[in-house]
């Protein structure tokens, strides 16, 4: 069933992106991981949420964030942790690494 | 002397690219463990574990992924010492919120860290790794050390878990709170949830 509705989801974005000419990439391959933009695919919401027969994710409709919204969070998350400025302690920490004193309990 | 002076440039080529990865390191930690101060702790021993095995890093590869290996050793040494007991601590991830003056970008936040950490430590690890660090899932199979498919499925489960909870209300959350559940009190909650 849910192989059937992943058929007709990959005709659909096919046909869409021949028909509006971008290249919305229809179906990853195996080994191609760019589907792995969690921020982009409603497909990969579609599959892990409750679906009706039409194949939409019932709880897009729902007043509460959807899939992609936290897709998006989980991504800010990571994010912002880049952007932090390394604690002191861990930049003496990599001075210390060059003449041993960090292998000190 | 010449040779000397090589160990030195490699010591400082090696040194320059790991402070880079430092912040990729610190996120992925934060993100395994669900606390800023532990996860710079390993952070702090994976940097250590890192230099000292830095004559077996081939210059030229993935350094992320090499110390990203490394911190994950590192996590799951402290787990199996029961040192880490996976406890959210919802006050400190509030404090810890990098937007406090949006109350519903916060909650949402807040709601976020709590469903990773009801993850299982393995599809926790797998969401970080593919869903936020960006890694392919081979790679993050070799980070893992386990097969692309495995990762894969943990992948997607991990995202069905999270997506019923951040569904889930808040007294849900609150039910199957880490602390008052098993490990596998939680998967079996995490199933049910998915189920529906």
């Amino acid at each position: 069933m849910d192989a059937e509705i992943d058929n007709d989801v990959t005709s659909q974005n096919e046909e869409r992106a021949t028909r509006n000419g971008y290249g919305l990439t229809p179906y990853p391959s195996p080994f191609d991981a760019s589907h792995l933009d969690i921020t982009a695919p409603k497909r990969l919401n579609r599959l892990s949420s409750n679906n009706d027969a039409t194949g939409e994710s019932l709880h897009l409709n729902c007043p509460q964030r959807s899939g992609e919204a936290w897709a998006d969070d989980l991504k800010r998350m990571y994010d912002e942790v880049l952007v932090e400025k390394i604690p002191d302690e861990m930049v003496e920490f990599l001075r210390k690494l060059d003449n041993g004193e960090a292998f000190k309990p | 002397m010449a040779k000397r002076l090589n160990h030195e440039e490699m010591d400082f080529d090696f040194k320059s690219e790991l402070t880079t990865i430092i912040p990729h390191l610190r996120a992925f930690a934060r993100g395994l463990c669900g606390r800023a101060d532990y996860a710079d702790d390993l952070v702090q021993q994976a940097l250590l574990k890192a230099w000292s095995a830095r004559n077996s890093f081939e210059p030229g590869t993935n350094m992320r992924s090499w110390t990203f290996v490394i911190l994950r050793n590192a996590f799951l040494t402290d787990m199996r010492r029961n040192r880490f007991r996976g406890n959210y601590d919802p006050d400190y991830a509030e404090r810890t919120l990098s937007h406090p003056a949006d109350q519903e970008d916060g909650l949402n936040m807040g709601d976020l860290k709590a469903a990773m950490m009801e993850l299982s430590p393995e599809r926790r690890e797998a969401v970080m790794l593919v869903g936020a660090g960006g890694f392919s899932y081979e790679e993050a199979a070799g980070i893992a050390h386990c097969a692309v498919g495995t990762m894969k499925s943990r992948v997607a489960r991990g995202r069905r878990s999270l997506e019923a909870l951040m569904r889930d209300d808040q007294s849900t959350m609150r039910k199957y709170a880490p602390a008052a559940v098993s490990h596998v009190d939680m998967l079996e909650a995490l199933d049910v949830l998915v189920r529906h």
